[in-house]
């Protein structure tokens, strides 16, 4: 088995709060392996989304390390870690995950642009990503002429354009109605089922069942690991 | 009543809340109210009117006797009344030799007290300083006579081949550069043609002037005398024009401002109506806000200009070269500038009212998208006003009496009006067209797209501003070009209008970028997440900027040039159209290239430094 793409080993994540030096999380470790969907759910204040920023280098931990691609993040420059940004890792969070003034292809396109690809090339790329989320006919539209479900899903298919291949995802689908998230959650399965792999934040169960394995957070600890089978 | 009462008590807390704003919309409006009270205060001094005319020829006196012989004259005032009052003057003319060659220099010769303030001729030369000379042996000069011969007041100088002293600085009302050297006439010696003022005596009858006549003295009364009719109204319609250019600069940011405002409280607004506040309340006391802060600049504008006109007008004579007349302000630009400043604001901010107030509540209260604006293509009706704006400049004639027709001047104005306000109907053409552009280029066409009133405005104050200075250079350029001045040099009041028009023009762009740039937000942090590097999004703020000046500066092409050909078709002298190419420059390269640069450097500054040994600036959600 080749190296997981993201690990965390001892990571932890203090809050100065009125003068008080507050642990919301940690020590915890993760592994997440390649073409591997984890879910991780808990309690509201439990440090999710603060597990979520520490993995993708949205913040820093105060102890413990993380590791992208085997590569450990420390001491990185803006411009390192926004090629890491372009080349490994993408993001969804609840809502305002799309450029306004760019269209699904273009806002597909972008990480393969701004990593410098000429448009002739990652268009292809870019339009095979949005059909495998089957938005291949909504390619031209502009964000605010889609749904909210549609647009969760131009951000998986961003997530996953070319050569990307992890996903973190906080609460995608916490602003759509139960089938537009079913639709989003099946797209993010078939992602994995294909080698990708996606660490998601969730508070639904039925959104939870979709994924390899899921993960309890609770006061910033995992309570214990659930090793299942995901339901597909 | 109750209702917009209060209504207009948040209006007035927000003017207090946003003290700046509203001090910004009170300068932009106070100043071209300034400039036409003083402007029309001013331009009524300078030509020469009717009394100031006459005064040069006849002083004091009633009558003018010219082409005097002094026998003749003598055998003809024998018969005058002992109390008669006249006296003789001479006109001639000197040659002075200087370095740079012979020069031509008025002669005048005077009787004693002749000058003096209650003399016969006085107002027909003026002793500035020192006194009337006496006798042979003194002079009094011109001001550049005095420069020529390096002397000053009380100096001897070399005159005619004979030293005489300098006994005061005399010059020609009309015109002060004008050479001139004034003597004390001698009786039996006239010093070119000899004339005499007289003051009317009621004994003199009709036979009077027969027996003048009879005897080949011409004479001629004051009463009749000739005078031009004010020359001001050339003067007048350029001072309207260029203020009229200021309150349309003025409403365009007044426009943003009141949007922007409005947009800040479209929460509270969209609280209001879906408390039950009608409509046409909330639009009504937005307007009654901006008509008061209007007319309340325009109040405070008229009185800067009165003083300022007030001010400039002792030090005028030396700007113009001749003495001025009484400083003359005009009632009707107290009416008008407070009736320009309020009918340019209410019209820029109506389209922003009435977005504000009948926006959908669940819209404003931000549950709803707002629909995207699926509005027309071209923007023909802006470019139909720029259009007859056009016509009406290339079709109008000069008036029979040489004046400029109103035509030209309205015809500019529909024409800067046109080209402006087509600005957010071509934003939202490129916006549109913007699919093969450059990534950081198709994101700022896009956003500029989504708001293109306000970005129309902006860029429609950079195309005023950089219109007017191309119109004043190109014209100007002509001028000295048909008067064989074409290597002279560049006027400083154009290099001035040209700064000002870039600075205001800077001023706005960075107005409406910050907007745009803070609008654009929530897109900057996907740009972020999704791997944009920190140069990346420097050059999409960059490009932020450098984009409205560029759409402002191309449109000012048309708009400048248009009414400098119509124009120039009217002068009475022929001119050939002269292309202003420092202001081109200017509008075309320099200022979007410095908008880009401080877009770049404003992003620079305002960047997180974003290593991941810092804290993180960037929250996952918003
Ligand atoms: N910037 C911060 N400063 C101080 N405390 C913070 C900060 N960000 C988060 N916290 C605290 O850290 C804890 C974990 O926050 P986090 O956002 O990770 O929770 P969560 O599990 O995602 O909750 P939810 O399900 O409500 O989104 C919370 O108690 C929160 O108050
Ligand atoms: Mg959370």
């Amino acid at each position: 088995m080749s190296a997981p793409i993201l690990r965390m080993e001892a990571v932890e994540r203090h809050y100065e709060s009125a003068g008080q030096r507050i642990r919301v999380l940690g020590p915890v470790d993760l592994e997440l392996a390649r073409g591997e969907f984890v879910a991780i759910m808990g309690p509201s204040g439990a440090g999710k989304s603060t597990l979520l920023g520490l993995a993708g280098a949205l913040d820093r931990p105060d102890g413990g390390a993380v590791f992208l691609d085997g590569q450990k993040l420390w001491g990185l420059r803006g411009d390192e870690l926004a090629a890491l940004r372009r080349r490994k890792v993408g993001y969804v969070f609840q809502d305002l995950n799309l450029v306004e003034g760019l269209t699904a292809l273009e806002n597909t396109r972008l990480p393969l642009e701004l990593d410098g690809l000429a448009r002739r090339k990652a268009d292809p790329v870019a339009l095979a990503a949005l059909e495998r989320v089957g938005l291949g006919e909504l390619a031209h539209r502009f964000p605010e002429e889609l749904s909210g479900g549609e647009r969760q899903r131009v951000a998986i298919a961003r997530a996953f354009v070319g050569p990307r291949e992890l996903l973190l995802a906080d609460e995608p689908t916490g602003a759509l109605d139960s089938l537009a998230g079913e639709t989003v959650m099946r797209h993010l399965r078939t992602a994995c089922d294909g080698g990708k792999s996606a660490l998601l934040v969730t508070h639904d169960a039925r959104h939870a069942a979709w994924a390899d394995r899921v993960l309890h957070l609770v006061d910033g600890r995992f309570a214990h690991d659930n090793a299942s089978v995901g339901g597909r | 009543m109750g209702a917009l009462r209060a209504l207009l008590r948040v209006e007035w807390r927000n003017h207090r809340r946003h003290p700046w704003r509203t001090a910004l919309l009170v300068v932009w409006l106070a100043l071209p109210s300034a400039g036409l009270v003083a402007g029309w205060a001013l331009v009524r001094t300078v030509p020469d009117d009717k009394r100031e005319y006459i005064a040069a020829r006849y002083g004091a006196a009633d009558l003018l006797l010219s082409q005097v012989r002094e026998p003749v004259f003598e055998a003809a005032s024998t018969n005058w009344p002992a109390d008669a009052s006249y006296t003789r003057f001479d006109l001639g003319e000197e040659v002075l030799a200087t370095n740079s060659g012979p020069r031509l220099v008025s002669t005048l010769a005077f009787e004693p007290g002749a000058l003096e303030p209650k003399g016969l001729a006085c107002g027909i030369a003026v002793v500035k300083r020192g006194r009337a000379p006496v006798g042979t042996g003194e002079v009094a000069l011109s001001p550049s006579l005095l420069a020529a011969k390096r002397a000053r007041l009380g100096h001897e100088v070399e005159w005619g081949g004979q030293r005489v002293r300098v006994s005061g600085v005399a010059v020609l009302p009309g015109d002060l550069r004008a050479d001139l050297v004034v003597r004390e006439l001698v009786r039996d010696a006239p010093l070119g043609e000899r004339r005499v003022l007289v003051r009317y005596h009621p004994s003199f009858g009709r036979s009077w002037g027969q027996e003048l006549q009879r005897r080949g003295i011409e004479w001629k009364d004051r009463r009749s005398g000739q005078g031009p009719h004010r020359q001001d109204r050339m003067e007048s319609a350029v001072v309207l024009l260029v203020a009229s250019f200021g309150f349309a600069v003025a409403a365009l940011v007044v426009g943003a401002a009141v949007s922007v405002g409005l947009r800040r409280r479209q929460r509270d607004i969209a609280l209001l109506t879906s408390l039950g506040t009608p409509r046409f309340l909330v639009a009504r006391a937005a307007l009654v806000s901006i008509v008061a802060v209007s007319l309340a600049a325009a109040v405070l504008g008229a009185g800067m200009g009165a003083l300022g006109a007030a001010l400039v007008h002792p030090v005028l004579p030396l700007v113009v070269g001749r003495l001025v007349g009484e400083l003359e302000f005009r009632p009707l630009s107290f009416a008008a500038a407070p009736a320009l400043a309020v009918v340019f604001s209410t019209i820029a901010a109506w389209p922003a009212i009435l977005r504000a107030s009948g926006l959908p509540p669940r819209v404003a209260l931000g549950l709803a998208r707002p629909l995207r604006e699926v509005s027309g293509g071209v923007p023909w009706w802006p470019l139909g006003v720029a259009g007859a704006g056009a016509i009406a400049v290339f079709t109008s004639r000069p008036l029979v009496d040489g004046g400029t027709p109103g035509s030209i001047v309205f015809g500019s104005i529909l024409g800067i009006l046109g080209w402006a306000s087509a600005a957010g109907g071509l934003l939202r053409l490129l916006g549109r067209g913007a699919g093969r552009w450059p990534l950081p280029l198709r994101l700022v066409a896009r956003d500029a797209a989504r708001a293109p009133l306000r970005n129309g405005a902006a860029a429609a104050a950079v195309l005023a501003g950089l219109s007017l200075a191309m119109l004043l250079s190109s014209l100007s350029g002509a001028v000295q070009r048909a008067a064989g001045e074409a290597g002279a040099g560049r006027d400083a009041t154009l290099t001035l209008f040209l700064a000002g028009a870039l600075g205001m023009g800077l001023a706005v762009v960075a107005a409406a970028t910050a907007l745009n740039a803070v609008e654009a937000g929530p897109d900057r942090r996907v740009l972020v997440l999704t791997g944009a590097s920190p140069h990346t999004l420097r050059l999409v703020e960059g490009a932020r900027a450098a984009y409205l000046a560029l759409v402002g500066g191309v449109l000012s092409v048309p708009a400048g040039l248009l009414p400098t050909l119509g124009v120039l078709r009217l002068a009475d002298v022929p001119l050939s159209f002269v292309m202003p190419w420092p202001e081109l420059t200017f509008a075309l390269l320099i200022l979007p290239t410095v908008a880009f640069g401080l877009g770049m450097f404003v992003s620079f500054l305002l960047e997180p430094r974003r290593t991941h040994d810092r804290a993180p600036l960037l929250t996952p959600n918003p």
